[in-house]
């Protein structure tokens, strides 16, 4: 045995002994090899030496009645002997309680990290809260956690309820020089983050209040551990080096602590002043300077609220400072909808996004498949118990002897709930292994968390796992237990083998019917799930998003005019058209499922343009529509691009429709942003596209770039194959036409859409995991309990070949039987489902949860595979030899 | 169904009968007497007890292994143990002859 694992056995005992017999101990045990029996052996002296230091209490000899723990002992050393004995039983019961346990913990972890756990080094988590506000917007009142500066600064000056408050963001941001730029997660907050956590610098020292001054910040940064030790090599001397992030250079100031990522559940690399990095960003022709003006909001806003203040009167608090914000915010911009109608009010929530108001449905989700993996965890416990019933009537007799040679009843009991408990512990231990490594794929799915804690180590995690171990062992102890409870001495003692057992126990039958059912809920629940992902990935966007690039063009270093931007931009394009592999390239100013822009539109005849929903705007190159793979219904797209480019629109169908109902849009005329612009004719009707939401389209419309918005944007660039594959080719190209410390980035389209996704695909795939598994353990119970019927009624099969039963007649008798315990099972489990169709509706895409072709489809599968499971046992039973049947006990 | 072997102390006094011995020649010398083999938890288990009882008690330490030999106590208890052993042995031996 390796002196690690003697230390581990030794931690055991109490220190007491250890300090008595620990080295000798020690000695004897590196001499033996490290097997199961050896370290039951340990355990069960370490579990006895615990017992004695507790009661101060010593014998020689056998335990004397009442010293429990000796019994203990040699509960858990008779239940060893009994997986020892039958190994092949023992796996399967252990593998079984494994795959349950391990889906939960999996699961376990990752609702923790979305719901529950708070963010790493958080000072007095339950007094800090993310706030959110609320306005009516056409008569609906809709939340939002986003937040601008001025709304802060309202916020700070005018609540009593909080001691420290931040706004924080984040978000990629280029760091590096010339060919090693590269993009790095970048947070930027106030002072106040500081306070919320509870954290000291490893070196050097976090910003203060005057370096985040709005009018004169001062450009400084604080790295985080982990891009401390990867960008500079953990280096001491890095405190006063300065740092290219974006546009601008920041001085660091010191190196935060090992997994610190403030509110972000990603790992962060730099954690800069939020007035540094705006006063960057803005532009000085700006009506209001950044830090003064409502009218747009980019970062999530945490509080802490003193102590002895409770959630209520903090959210009392934060309403009246709305109030009195908007009241502000009216009276510097007229077209804000009226106090009367907003109704302001705000929310101090949970410090977790998931806790806010409105919970994402990747969240959902997720709780939905919590509450599967507990089914799966029911059916694996079913099975158990369905094996150990099954154990239980084979030792009948056995337990019968025991009964009579005076062996109390109560000591078979806690013999039998020792062994389903260890056999749960076993299973815990196995299922923590899954759930480590399913859950790894799980969580980079559903959470980028920054704390990335096998699940081995992860002391909530093990908790959980072991609250369901216990449940676990006491779950599937109780049947057999009733069992042995049930057993009649006498009769049992009386009856030969056959006779005790030949019905089968009305018990096994009921836990195949539910265990047929919940695998019809999952099933039918996987089906629905993959059906709406098919749906959804099949969905017409309106664009080809597997073959787009989008290429963000981004200047630092060397101020450029108006007109060397355009051209900057007029190269980018021609160079990246000229790229081998890229199919066609236009030049955009919005991007689907990452920008939206929507302008107030002016048409004669029609009183109010926006009355009629929100109209997003494309402004491009004339290419777009070749690039994006969009449709022209009608008319056609922009023909002419440059300073010569025409004032002319086209817009989406649904556009169309909407503001022109029975008339054709081609000609009309649009203003945009003001009734007095010029202008834009329309030429052309596209189909519909989809930015915002994969579930509907919206009002969209497209206007040449050099019209609009002339140095602004960046390319969009159609691939042959797929984007991705051009990614490092595209940005090889380009970036040496970027002036001076100025560079692109070039991100796959995809990497937008996928978050879209991610909540059907995460759905199909663990339903469909949880479901098979589901259905792989009811297939294997099925299996036990009809093998087992066959094996008791030889007998009988014997009998009925003598007098001339055809073995297809035997074959025919056993499926029908196996049937016969499947189709109620297979009833209530469509009934169930059919019932609770409407909670899961809302998750689904486009797909009614009563879908007949995946109800039909569920059942045909379970029954081919209670067919498949009874087939094997059926033809035993048809090979029977009614002489040798006949003569056997 | 199987009858309760020897306890693992009576068996550490007899092995401590001969001379001091430290852990493993006890395992050993245990086994070759009686067939039966203790684990260290087992052993230990029953070591602690004795020492506590005052029927062994430990000698100088050789490096790291720790001989026992049996006190006075000890060998009175191991031999009171062993006759009525023997008295029960005997009896029933006796009972199978008249059968």
């Amino acid at each position: 045995m390796t002196p690690a694992a003697v230390r581990r056995l030794l931690a055991l005992y109490p220190r007491a002994w250890r300090e008595r017999y620990g080295e000798e101990f020690a000695a004897l045990l590196e001499s033996h090899p490290t097997t199961l029996r050896i370290v039951a052996d340990v355990i069960g002296g370490a579990i006895a030496a615990q017992a004695r230091a507790v009661t101060g209490r010593s014998d020689v000899g056998h335990a004397p009645a009442g010293e429990w723990w000796i019994s203990v002992a040699q509960d858990i050393r008779y239940a060893m002997r009994g997986i020892r004995l039958k190994p092949g039983f023992a796996t399967s019961v252990v593998l079984t309680l494994a795959l349950g346990i391990g889906a939960n913990a999996a699961m376990f972890g990752i609702v923790d990290r979305l719901l529950f756990r708070p963010p790493a080094y958080l000072a007095g988590p339950d007094r800090a809260s993310r706030i959110y506000t609320a306005q009516a917007y056409r008569g609906k009142e809709e939340w939002t956690g986003w937040f601008g500066y001025r709304r802060y600064l309202d916020f700070r000056e005018v609540t009593r309820s909080f001691d420290a408050m931040t706004p924080f963001e984040w978000g990629s941001r280029a760091v590096g020089d010339g060919d090693g730029t590269h993009l790095v997660e970048v947070a930027s907050s106030a002072e106040d983050l500081w306070r919320m956590f509870d954290v000291r610098p490893v070196i050097g020292r976090f910003f203060t209040a005057a370096e985040n001054n709005p009018v004169a910040p001062t450009r400084v940064a604080v790295l985080s551990y982990g891009c401390w030790q990867a960008e500079y090599g953990g280096q001491p001397d890095i405190l006063g080096k300065s740092m290219h992030i974006g546009s601008a250079q920041y001085t660091i100031i010191g190196v935060a602590p090992e997994g610190f990522a403030g509110f972000a559940n990603e790992p962060i690399c730099a954690f800069v002043p939020m007035s540094a990095i705006q006063a960057v960003n803005s532009s000085p022709n700006a009506k209001d300077p950044w830090y003064a003006s409502y009218s747009s909001s980019w970062f999530k806003l945490y509080a802490r609220r003193r102590p002895g203040v409770s959630v209520d009167a903090a959210t009392a608090d934060l309403t009246e400072a709305f109030r009195k914000s908007y009241l502000a915010e009216i009276a510097s911009s007229r077209d804000r909808t009226p106090i009367e109608q907003a109704r302001p009010r705000a929310l101090a929530a949970g410090v977790l996004d998931e806790r806010g108001p409105e919970r994402s449905s990747e969240t959902k989700v997720a709780m939905w498949l919590a509450g599967v993996a507990l089914i799966v965890l029911l059916i694996a416990c079913v099975n158990v118990t369905n094996l150990l019933v099954g154990r239980a009537l084979r030792r009948r007799r056995e337990i019968a002897v025991r009964l009579a040679l005076g062996v109390s009843r109560g000591r078979l009991v806690r013999q039998l709930l020792t062994e389903t408990l260890l056999f749960a512990v076993l299973g815990g231990a196995a299922g923590l292994a899954i759930g480590q490594f399913g859950g790894a794929g799980m969580r980079r799915l559903l959470v980028s968390s920054a704390d990335h804690t096998p699940a081995w180590t992860d002391g909530r995690v093990i908790g959980y796992a072991a609250v369901l171990v216990v449940l676990a062992g006491l779950l599937t102890g109780i049947a057999p237990v009733l069992q042995t409870r049930r057993t009649d001495v006498a009769s049992a003692l009386k009856s030969g083998a056959r006779e005790g057992t030949a019905r089968r126990s009305r018990l096994r039958t009921a836990l195949l019917v539910l265990q047929a059912s919940l695998s019809v809920v999952l099933l039918v629940g996987a089906g629905l799930f993959v059906r709406s992902l098919s749906n959804v990935e099949h969905v017409r966007l309106g664009y080809d998003a597997d073959r787009l690039l989008w290429v963000g063009v981004y200047s630092r270093g060397v101020p450029m005019d108006s007109a060397r931007q355009v051209s900057l931009r007029r190269d980018l394009l021609a160079a990246a058209q000229r790229v081998p592999g890229v199919e066609n390239a236009s030049r955009a100013l919005t991007i689907p499922f990452a920008s939206t822009w929507s302008q107030r539109l002016f048409i004669a005849g029609i009183d109010s343009v926006n009355k009629l929903g929100e109209f997003t705007l494309q402004a491009s190159t004339s290419e777009i529509f070749s690039t994006f793979g969009t449709r022209i219904l009608r008319g056609r797209g922009f023909t002419i691009d440059g300073p010569a480019a025409p004032h002319e629109m086209v817009v989406t169908q649904s556009m169309a429709k909407r503001i022109w109902p029975n008339e054709d849009a081609r000609g009309k005329c649009v203003r945009v942003s003001v009734d007095t612009a010029p202008c834009m004719t329309v030429v052309g009707i596209s189909e519909d596209v989809r930015r915002r939401s994969l579930s509907k389209p919206e009002h969209h419309y497209y206007m040449p770039i050099d019209v609009f918005q002339p140095r602004g944007g960046g390319l969009f660039v159609r691939t042959h194959g797929r984007a991705s594959d051009q990614k490092a080719v595209l940005q090889r190209a380009l970036q040496p036409l970027m002036p001076g410390a100025s560079y692109v980035t070039v991100t796959p389209f995809s990497e937008n859409l996928n978050p879209q996704l991610r909540s059907w695909r995460l759905g199909a795939m663990m339903f469909s995991v949880f479901g098979g598994l589901a259905m792989l353990l009811a297939a294997i119970g099925l299996y036990s309990v009809i093998a087992h019927d066959v094996t008791q009624r030889m007998h009988e099969m014997g009998v009925r070949a003598a007098v001339g039963a055809l073995p297809r007649n035997i074959i025919a008798l056993v499926l029908r039987d196996a049937l016969g315990v499947v189709t109620p099972g297979l009833l209530v489990g469509v009934l169930a489902a059919l019932a609770g169709g409407r909670w899961i509706e809302p998750l689904l895409f486009e797909q009614s949860p009563r879908d007949p072709f995946v109800l039909v489809g569920v059942v045909a599968v379970l029954m081919a595979t209670a067919f498949a499971s009874s087939v094997v046992p059926a033809r035993r039973a048809a090979r029977v030899d009614p002489s040798a049947a006949l003569r056997t006990d | 169904m199987s009858l309760p072997s020897l306890s693992p102390p009576l068996l550490v006094l007899a092995s401590l009968a001969d001379g001091p011995k430290h852990g493993y020649a006890m395992i050993q010398d245990i086994e070759r007497m009686s067939g039966a083999v203790l684990g260290p938890g087992t052993l230990y288990g029953a070591i602690a007890r004795l020492e506590e009882a005052g029927l062994i008690q430990p000698l100088q330490q050789k490096e790291r292994r720790q001989p026992y030999r049996i006190t006075a106590l000890g060998l009175r208890e191991l031999q009171a143990r062993l006759e009525s052993m023997h008295r029960f042995t005997q009896a029933g031996l006796k009972k199978l002859e008249a059968r």
